[in-house]
Protein backbone atom coordinates (compact mmCIF):
# COMPACT_ATOMS: atom_id res chain seq x y z
CA UNK A 1 0.00 0.00 0.00
CA UNK A 2 1.64 3.33 -1.08
CA UNK A 3 0.93 6.04 1.67
CA UNK A 4 1.01 9.88 0.22
CA UNK A 5 1.79 12.89 3.28
CA UNK A 6 1.93 16.37 2.22
CA UNK A 7 5.34 17.68 3.65
CA UNK A 8 7.46 20.92 3.69
CA UNK A 9 10.67 19.32 2.36
CA UNK A 10 11.46 16.06 0.41
CA UNK A 11 12.74 14.28 3.67
CA UNK A 12 10.97 11.70 6.11
CA UNK A 13 11.60 13.83 8.84
CA UNK A 14 10.63 16.96 7.71
CA UNK A 15 7.58 18.59 9.24
CA UNK A 16 4.26 17.91 7.02
CA UNK A 17 2.84 20.90 5.35
CA UNK A 18 -0.85 20.56 6.58
CA UNK A 19 -2.17 22.09 3.42
CA UNK A 20 -2.92 19.41 0.66
CA UNK A 21 -2.95 20.95 -2.92
CA UNK A 22 -0.78 23.51 -1.65
CA UNK A 23 2.18 21.46 -0.03
CA UNK A 24 5.58 21.82 -1.78
CA UNK A 25 6.16 18.24 -2.14
CA UNK A 26 5.00 14.87 -1.10
CA UNK A 27 6.42 11.76 0.58
CA UNK A 28 5.32 8.47 -0.50
CA UNK A 29 5.59 5.77 1.40
CA UNK A 30 4.48 2.13 2.59
CA UNK A 31 2.72 1.75 6.10
CA UNK A 32 6.11 0.08 7.68
CA UNK A 33 8.01 4.02 6.80
CA UNK A 34 10.15 2.06 3.89
CA UNK A 35 11.02 2.83 0.39
CA UNK A 36 10.33 6.45 0.12
CA UNK A 37 9.67 8.30 -3.17
CA UNK A 38 10.05 12.13 -3.12
CA UNK A 39 7.27 13.63 -4.90
CA UNK A 40 7.47 17.72 -5.69
CA UNK A 41 4.24 19.32 -6.12
CA UNK A 42 4.34 20.96 -9.34
CA UNK A 43 1.09 22.36 -9.09
CA UNK A 44 1.29 24.37 -5.93
CA UNK A 45 1.50 27.32 -7.34
CA UNK A 46 -1.04 27.05 -9.78
CA UNK A 47 -3.58 30.21 -9.54
CA UNK A 48 -6.92 27.44 -9.40
CA UNK A 49 -7.01 23.87 -9.33
CA UNK A 50 -3.94 23.16 -7.60
CA UNK A 51 -5.82 19.95 -5.11
CA UNK A 52 -7.44 18.14 -7.79
CA UNK A 53 -4.03 18.55 -10.09
CA UNK A 54 -2.15 17.47 -6.29
CA UNK A 55 -4.73 15.02 -6.57
CA UNK A 56 -4.24 13.58 -10.04
CA UNK A 57 -0.50 13.54 -9.36
CA UNK A 58 -0.89 10.90 -6.59
CA UNK A 59 -3.57 8.81 -7.94
CA UNK A 60 -1.13 8.29 -10.98
CA UNK A 61 1.52 6.80 -9.00
CA UNK A 62 -0.70 4.36 -7.31
CA UNK A 63 -1.25 6.21 -3.97
CA UNK A 64 -4.08 4.29 -1.70
CA UNK A 65 -4.14 6.87 1.54
CA UNK A 66 -3.46 10.23 2.08
CA UNK A 67 -2.51 11.91 5.26
CA UNK A 68 -2.37 15.45 5.60
CA UNK A 69 -4.13 18.47 8.01
CA UNK A 70 -6.10 19.66 5.30
CA UNK A 71 -8.14 18.52 2.17
CA UNK A 72 -10.10 21.24 0.16
CA UNK A 73 -13.48 20.05 -1.14
CA UNK A 74 -12.24 19.78 -4.83
CA UNK A 75 -9.53 17.71 -4.31
CA UNK A 76 -11.22 15.44 -1.71
CA UNK A 77 -13.81 14.53 -4.61
CA UNK A 78 -10.72 13.67 -6.86
CA UNK A 79 -9.11 11.30 -4.89
CA UNK A 80 -12.12 9.80 -3.59
CA UNK A 81 -13.32 9.22 -7.11
CA UNK A 82 -10.09 7.07 -7.61
CA UNK A 83 -10.69 5.46 -4.69
CA UNK A 84 -8.12 7.01 -2.33
CA UNK A 85 -8.25 7.28 1.42
CA UNK A 86 -8.21 10.64 2.66
CA UNK A 87 -7.00 11.18 6.58
CA UNK A 88 -7.04 14.94 7.52
CA UNK A 89 -5.94 16.48 10.91
CA UNK A 90 -2.47 15.10 10.73
CA UNK A 91 0.76 16.83 12.17
CA UNK A 92 3.83 16.46 13.30
CA UNK A 93 6.95 15.17 11.31
CA UNK A 94 6.26 12.66 7.94
CA UNK A 95 7.67 10.19 9.96
CA UNK A 96 5.00 10.50 13.23
CA UNK A 97 1.78 11.08 10.88
CA UNK A 98 3.02 7.46 9.20
CA UNK A 99 3.53 6.08 12.32
CA UNK A 100 0.59 6.90 13.77
CA UNK A 101 -1.40 6.16 10.89
CA UNK A 102 0.38 2.17 11.42
CA UNK A 103 -0.10 2.05 14.89
CA UNK A 104 -4.01 2.71 14.59
CA UNK A 105 -4.32 0.08 12.21
CA UNK A 106 -3.14 0.79 8.74
CA UNK A 107 -6.52 0.74 7.41
CA UNK A 108 -7.62 2.79 4.48
CA UNK A 109 -10.58 4.69 4.63
CA UNK A 110 -13.26 4.38 3.22
CA UNK A 111 -13.18 6.82 0.26
CA UNK A 112 -16.42 7.75 0.14
CA UNK A 113 -18.12 7.66 3.70
CA UNK A 114 -16.21 8.68 7.31
CA UNK A 115 -14.81 5.91 9.40
CA UNK A 116 -14.32 6.08 13.14
CA UNK A 117 -11.49 8.60 14.56
CA UNK A 118 -8.77 6.83 15.66
CA UNK A 119 -5.23 7.47 17.51
CA UNK A 120 -6.24 11.09 16.91
CA UNK A 121 -6.56 11.48 13.53
CA UNK A 122 -9.83 13.53 12.22
CA UNK A 123 -10.43 10.82 9.19
CA UNK A 124 -13.51 12.39 6.62
CA UNK A 125 -15.57 11.37 4.01
CA UNK A 126 -13.95 14.89 2.11
CA UNK A 127 -16.09 14.65 -0.72
CA UNK A 128 -19.45 15.30 1.92
CA UNK A 129 -17.61 17.32 4.42
CA UNK A 130 -16.38 19.93 1.15
CA UNK A 131 -19.31 19.33 -0.47
CA UNK A 132 -21.58 19.84 2.03
CA UNK A 133 -20.06 23.44 3.41
CA UNK A 134 -19.66 25.07 -0.37
CA UNK A 135 -22.36 24.20 -2.11
CA UNK A 136 -24.74 24.95 -0.14
CA UNK A 137 -24.29 28.60 -0.24
CA UNK A 138 -24.71 28.55 -3.83
CA UNK A 139 -28.63 28.78 -4.22
CA UNK A 140 -29.21 26.00 -2.91
CA UNK A 141 -27.86 23.67 -5.73
CA UNK A 142 -25.72 20.91 -3.40
CA UNK A 143 -28.19 20.90 -0.12
CA UNK A 144 -28.77 17.27 -1.07
CA UNK A 145 -25.21 16.30 -1.97
CA UNK A 146 -23.44 17.11 1.29
CA UNK A 147 -22.88 14.48 3.31
CA UNK A 148 -20.61 13.30 6.35
CA UNK A 149 -20.84 16.39 7.86
CA UNK A 150 -20.55 14.27 11.27
CA UNK A 151 -17.52 13.02 12.66
CA UNK A 152 -14.77 15.63 11.49
CA UNK A 153 -13.51 18.87 12.73
CA UNK A 154 -11.14 19.83 9.98
CA UNK A 155 -12.21 23.39 8.47
CA UNK A 156 -12.88 23.54 4.60
CA UNK A 157 -9.55 25.30 2.58
CA UNK B 1 -20.66 58.95 -23.29
CA UNK B 2 -19.57 56.40 -21.36
CA UNK B 3 -17.79 57.10 -17.92
CA UNK B 4 -16.20 54.54 -15.86
CA UNK B 5 -15.20 54.79 -12.07
CA UNK B 6 -12.59 53.26 -11.13
CA UNK B 7 -9.85 52.41 -7.92
CA UNK B 8 -6.98 50.06 -7.46
CA UNK B 9 -7.61 50.34 -3.65
CA UNK B 10 -11.31 49.30 -2.36
CA UNK B 11 -13.17 52.04 -0.41
CA UNK B 12 -11.53 54.42 -1.89
CA UNK B 13 -14.99 56.38 -2.56
CA UNK B 14 -15.98 55.07 -6.30
CA UNK B 15 -19.42 54.69 -5.10
CA UNK B 16 -19.47 58.07 -3.73
CA UNK B 17 -18.01 59.91 -6.68
CA UNK B 18 -20.26 57.29 -9.21
CA UNK B 19 -23.79 58.14 -7.38
CA UNK B 20 -22.91 61.84 -6.73
CA UNK B 21 -21.80 62.40 -10.28
CA UNK B 22 -25.17 60.48 -11.62
CA UNK B 23 -27.21 62.54 -9.33
CA UNK B 24 -25.98 65.79 -10.74
CA UNK B 25 -26.33 64.94 -14.39
CA UNK B 26 -29.90 63.88 -13.42
CA UNK B 27 -30.40 67.15 -11.81
CA UNK B 28 -29.18 68.98 -15.24
CA UNK B 29 -32.16 66.86 -16.60
CA UNK B 30 -29.29 64.58 -18.85
CA UNK B 31 -30.16 61.50 -19.44
CA UNK B 32 -28.36 59.36 -16.81
CA UNK B 33 -27.73 55.12 -16.85
CA UNK B 34 -25.98 53.84 -13.83
CA UNK B 35 -24.00 50.57 -13.84
CA UNK B 36 -23.31 48.71 -10.86
CA UNK B 37 -20.51 46.81 -12.37
CA UNK B 38 -19.06 45.94 -8.49
CA UNK B 39 -21.24 42.54 -8.93
CA UNK B 40 -19.10 41.00 -5.84
CA UNK B 41 -21.26 44.10 -3.95
CA UNK B 42 -23.13 46.57 -5.66
CA UNK B 43 -23.98 49.27 -3.43
CA UNK B 44 -25.06 51.84 -5.59
CA UNK B 45 -28.30 51.08 -4.76
CA UNK B 46 -28.22 52.39 -0.94
CA UNK B 47 -27.26 56.08 -2.61
CA UNK B 48 -29.51 56.11 -5.47
CA UNK B 49 -32.43 53.77 -4.39
CA UNK B 50 -33.51 52.30 -7.40
CA UNK B 51 -37.67 51.02 -7.31
CA UNK B 52 -36.39 47.45 -9.49
CA UNK B 53 -38.87 46.98 -12.43
CA UNK B 54 -36.80 44.06 -14.21
CA UNK B 55 -34.46 41.26 -13.63
CA UNK B 56 -32.59 38.29 -15.28
CA UNK B 57 -30.36 35.50 -14.56
CA UNK B 58 -27.03 35.36 -15.92
CA UNK B 59 -25.67 32.12 -16.68
CA UNK B 60 -22.47 30.83 -18.15
CA UNK B 61 -22.35 27.11 -20.37
CA UNK B 62 -20.48 24.56 -18.32
CA UNK B 63 -19.33 21.00 -19.77
CA UNK B 64 -21.66 18.12 -18.88
CA UNK B 65 -20.36 14.57 -19.89
CA UNK B 66 -22.03 11.43 -21.16
CA UNK B 67 -20.92 8.67 -19.56
CA UNK B 68 -22.43 6.14 -22.31
CA UNK B 69 -20.65 7.85 -24.93
CA UNK B 70 -16.97 9.04 -22.98
CA UNK B 71 -14.23 6.42 -23.43
CA UNK B 72 -12.21 8.11 -20.83
CA UNK B 73 -9.71 9.23 -23.03
CA UNK B 74 -8.95 12.54 -20.77
CA UNK B 75 -7.95 14.95 -23.92
CA UNK B 76 -10.89 17.21 -21.97
CA UNK B 77 -8.70 17.10 -18.75
CA UNK B 78 -5.77 18.29 -21.00
CA UNK B 79 -7.05 21.38 -22.49
CA UNK B 80 -9.03 22.74 -19.38
CA UNK B 81 -6.19 25.23 -17.69
CA UNK B 82 -8.69 25.45 -14.53
CA UNK B 83 -8.85 21.70 -13.55
CA UNK B 84 -12.70 21.87 -14.08
CA UNK B 85 -13.04 18.87 -15.40
CA UNK B 86 -10.80 16.03 -14.77
CA UNK B 87 -11.08 12.38 -16.11
CA UNK B 88 -9.88 10.10 -12.63
CA UNK B 89 -10.26 6.73 -12.12
CA UNK B 90 -13.62 5.11 -14.26
CA UNK B 91 -14.63 9.04 -14.05
CA UNK B 92 -14.88 12.45 -15.29
CA UNK B 93 -14.85 14.81 -12.95
CA UNK B 94 -16.84 18.19 -13.54
CA UNK B 95 -16.23 21.34 -11.24
CA UNK B 96 -19.01 23.89 -12.62
CA UNK B 97 -17.51 26.61 -10.41
CA UNK B 98 -13.68 26.48 -11.53
CA UNK B 99 -15.06 26.51 -15.72
CA UNK B 100 -14.37 29.75 -17.40
CA UNK B 101 -16.74 28.31 -20.15
CA UNK B 102 -14.28 28.53 -22.49
CA UNK B 103 -15.64 25.57 -24.89
CA UNK B 104 -12.31 23.66 -25.29
CA UNK B 105 -13.30 20.42 -24.00
CA UNK B 106 -16.82 20.20 -25.48
CA UNK B 107 -14.05 21.26 -29.59
CA UNK B 108 -11.58 18.24 -28.71
CA UNK B 109 -14.13 15.21 -27.19
CA UNK B 110 -13.09 13.01 -29.95
CA UNK B 111 -16.39 11.49 -29.41
CA UNK B 112 -18.57 14.61 -28.96
CA UNK B 113 -19.29 12.99 -25.29
CA UNK B 114 -19.35 16.64 -23.92
CA UNK B 115 -22.73 18.85 -24.24
CA UNK B 116 -22.56 23.12 -22.50
CA UNK B 117 -25.75 23.29 -20.35
CA UNK B 118 -26.29 26.26 -19.13
CA UNK B 119 -25.75 27.65 -14.73
CA UNK B 120 -26.80 30.29 -12.89
CA UNK B 121 -24.65 32.66 -11.19
CA UNK B 122 -25.90 35.73 -10.81
CA UNK B 123 -28.88 38.20 -11.53
CA UNK B 124 -28.65 41.15 -13.42
CA UNK B 125 -31.50 43.93 -12.23
CA UNK B 126 -33.12 47.13 -13.69
CA UNK B 127 -35.25 49.55 -11.73
CA UNK B 128 -35.56 53.64 -11.54
CA UNK B 129 -34.26 56.39 -9.35
CA UNK B 130 -35.94 59.98 -10.50
CA UNK B 131 -34.51 60.27 -14.16
CA UNK B 132 -31.67 57.92 -13.72
CA UNK B 133 -31.98 54.09 -14.96
CA UNK B 134 -30.08 52.10 -12.88
CA UNK B 135 -28.53 48.63 -13.55
CA UNK B 136 -26.64 45.83 -11.34
CA UNK B 137 -25.25 42.49 -11.30
CA UNK B 138 -25.52 40.33 -8.13
CA UNK B 139 -23.30 37.28 -8.31
CA UNK B 140 -24.84 34.39 -6.36
CA UNK B 141 -23.48 33.81 -2.42
CA UNK B 142 -20.49 31.46 -3.06
CA UNK B 143 -19.88 32.79 -6.86
CA UNK B 144 -16.29 33.94 -7.48
CA UNK B 145 -16.38 34.83 -11.47
CA UNK B 146 -17.60 37.89 -12.60
CA UNK B 147 -15.99 39.48 -15.59
CA UNK B 148 -19.70 37.38 -17.15
CA UNK B 149 -21.92 39.04 -15.22
CA UNK B 150 -20.54 42.58 -15.49
CA UNK B 151 -20.79 41.77 -19.22
CA UNK B 152 -24.24 41.15 -18.56
CA UNK B 153 -24.73 44.27 -17.39
CA UNK B 154 -23.31 46.54 -19.83
CA UNK B 155 -25.06 44.19 -22.11
CA UNK B 156 -28.45 45.24 -21.05
CA UNK B 157 -27.58 48.87 -20.70
CA UNK B 158 -29.29 51.31 -23.18
CA UNK B 159 -27.12 54.71 -24.24
CA UNK B 160 -27.46 57.66 -22.81
CA UNK B 161 -26.08 61.06 -22.44
CA UNK B 162 -24.33 59.69 -19.48
CA UNK B 163 -23.47 56.10 -18.82
CA UNK B 164 -21.69 55.64 -15.23
CA UNK B 165 -19.97 52.25 -14.69
CA UNK B 166 -19.25 52.13 -11.06
CA UNK B 167 -16.38 49.38 -11.70
CA UNK B 168 -15.24 47.01 -8.77
CA UNK B 169 -12.10 47.50 -7.34
CA UNK B 170 -8.69 45.83 -7.81
CA UNK B 171 -6.86 45.37 -11.30
CA UNK B 172 -7.82 41.89 -12.75
CA UNK B 173 -10.45 40.67 -14.88
CA UNK B 174 -13.05 42.25 -13.38
CA UNK B 175 -11.68 45.78 -13.58
CA UNK B 176 -10.59 45.58 -17.03
CA UNK B 177 -14.20 44.13 -18.01
CA UNK B 178 -16.22 47.28 -16.43
CA UNK B 179 -13.66 49.65 -18.06
CA UNK B 180 -13.56 48.15 -21.18
CA UNK B 181 -15.09 50.21 -24.24
CA UNK B 182 -15.28 53.38 -21.73
CA UNK B 183 -14.64 56.02 -22.81
CA UNK B 184 -13.23 58.05 -20.14
CA UNK B 185 -12.11 56.46 -16.78
CA UNK B 186 -11.94 58.27 -13.59
CA UNK B 187 -9.47 56.96 -10.89
CA UNK B 188 -10.75 57.36 -7.54
CA UNK B 189 -8.20 57.52 -4.95
CA UNK B 190 -7.42 58.33 -1.54
CA UNK B 191 -4.03 60.08 0.32
CA UNK B 192 -2.68 57.55 1.73
CA UNK B 193 0.07 55.05 1.04
CA UNK B 194 -2.07 51.96 0.33
CA UNK B 195 -4.51 54.31 -1.93
CA UNK B 196 -1.19 55.19 -3.76
CA UNK B 197 0.37 52.07 -4.48
CA UNK B 198 -2.82 50.83 -5.75
CA UNK B 199 -3.31 54.02 -7.93
CA UNK B 200 -0.26 53.50 -9.08
CA UNK B 201 -1.54 49.71 -10.45
CA UNK B 202 -4.48 50.57 -11.46
CA UNK B 203 -2.94 53.77 -13.92
CA UNK B 204 -1.02 50.76 -15.57
CA UNK B 205 -4.10 48.57 -16.24
CA UNK B 206 -6.04 51.51 -17.45
CA UNK B 207 -2.84 53.09 -19.48
CA UNK B 208 -2.43 49.51 -21.00
CA UNK B 209 -6.53 49.32 -22.18
CA UNK B 210 -5.38 52.92 -23.92
CA UNK B 211 -8.50 54.87 -22.35
CA UNK B 212 -8.21 58.54 -21.40
CA UNK B 213 -8.02 58.76 -17.71
CA UNK B 214 -7.56 60.60 -14.63
CA UNK B 215 -7.42 60.74 -11.10
CA UNK B 216 -9.88 62.49 -8.41
CA UNK B 217 -8.40 62.15 -5.22
CA UNK B 218 -11.06 61.83 -2.53
CA UNK B 219 -10.96 62.82 1.34
CA UNK B 220 -7.81 65.25 0.24
CA UNK B 221 -6.07 66.88 3.19
CA UNK B 222 -5.10 63.47 4.40
CA UNK B 223 -1.81 63.49 4.08
CA UNK B 224 0.90 65.47 2.26
CA UNK B 225 1.10 65.95 -1.67
CA UNK B 226 2.61 62.19 -2.74
CA UNK B 227 -0.33 61.54 -4.77
CA UNK B 228 -0.28 65.01 -6.22
CA UNK B 229 3.87 64.45 -7.22
CA UNK B 230 2.87 60.73 -8.96
CA UNK B 231 0.13 62.10 -10.87
CA UNK B 232 2.53 65.35 -12.53
CA UNK B 233 5.10 62.85 -12.77
CA UNK B 234 3.07 60.08 -14.31
CA UNK B 235 1.38 63.42 -16.74
CA UNK B 236 -2.32 62.26 -15.59
CA UNK B 237 -4.64 65.20 -14.36
CA UNK B 238 -5.86 65.47 -11.36
CA UNK B 239 -9.57 66.72 -11.80
CA UNK B 240 -11.16 66.82 -8.40
CA UNK B 241 -10.20 66.69 -4.91
CA UNK B 242 -12.88 66.66 -2.37
CA UNK B 243 -12.35 67.51 0.99
CA UNK B 244 -12.09 65.04 4.09
CA UNK B 245 -15.30 65.89 5.40
CA UNK B 246 -17.36 65.06 8.15
CA UNK B 247 -20.34 65.84 7.06
CA UNK B 248 -19.37 63.77 3.51
CA UNK B 249 -18.95 60.90 6.15
CA UNK B 250 -22.06 61.37 8.00
CA UNK B 251 -24.35 61.71 4.71
CA UNK B 252 -22.38 58.36 3.26
CA UNK B 253 -23.12 56.55 7.06
CA UNK B 254 -26.79 57.46 6.58
CA UNK B 255 -26.98 56.20 2.85
CA UNK B 256 -27.90 59.83 1.73
CA UNK B 257 -26.05 61.30 -1.23
CA UNK B 258 -23.68 64.27 -0.11
CA UNK B 259 -24.03 66.11 -2.67
CA UNK B 260 -27.96 66.36 -2.35
CA UNK B 261 -27.92 67.99 1.09
CA UNK B 262 -23.99 69.97 0.61
CA UNK B 263 -23.90 72.73 -1.72
CA UNK B 264 -20.01 73.24 -1.63
CA UNK B 265 -20.14 69.07 -2.52
CA UNK B 266 -22.64 69.51 -5.08
CA UNK B 267 -20.76 72.10 -6.52
CA UNK B 268 -17.35 70.48 -6.71
CA UNK B 269 -19.50 67.34 -8.30
CA UNK B 270 -21.13 69.74 -11.05
CA UNK B 271 -17.35 70.96 -12.42
CA UNK B 272 -16.15 67.34 -12.02
CA UNK B 273 -19.40 66.27 -14.33
CA UNK B 274 -18.58 70.36 -16.75
CA UNK B 275 -15.00 68.64 -16.95
CA UNK B 276 -15.63 65.65 -17.85
CA UNK B 277 -18.00 66.47 -20.83
CA UNK B 278 -15.64 68.95 -22.11
CA UNK B 279 -12.75 66.54 -22.49
CA UNK B 280 -14.50 63.56 -24.25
Amino acid sequence: MRIAISATRTSFDAPMDERFGRCPCFVITDPEGTDHDMVENIHAERGSGAGIQAARLLIERGVSVVLTGRCGPNACETLAAAGVGIVTGCSGTVRQAVEKYAAGGGEPPASDEASPATGGFTPGGGRGMGRGGGRAMGGGSGMGRGRGMGGSKTPRN
Amino acid sequence: MRVAIASGKGGTGKTTVATNLAWVAAQQEKSVVYLDCDVEEPNGQIFLKPIADWRKPVTVAVPKVDPVVCDLCGQCGDICQFSAIVCVGQKVLVFPELCHSCGGCDLVCPLSAITEVPRGIATVMAGHTGSIRYFQGLLNIGEAMSPPVIRAVKAEAPEAELVIVDAPPGTACPVVEAVRGCDHVLLVTEPTPFGLHDLELALETVQSLEIPCEVVINRAGLNGSATEEFCRRKGVEVVAEFPDSRRVAEAYSRGELASEGDPEIRDLFRSLLTHIEDST
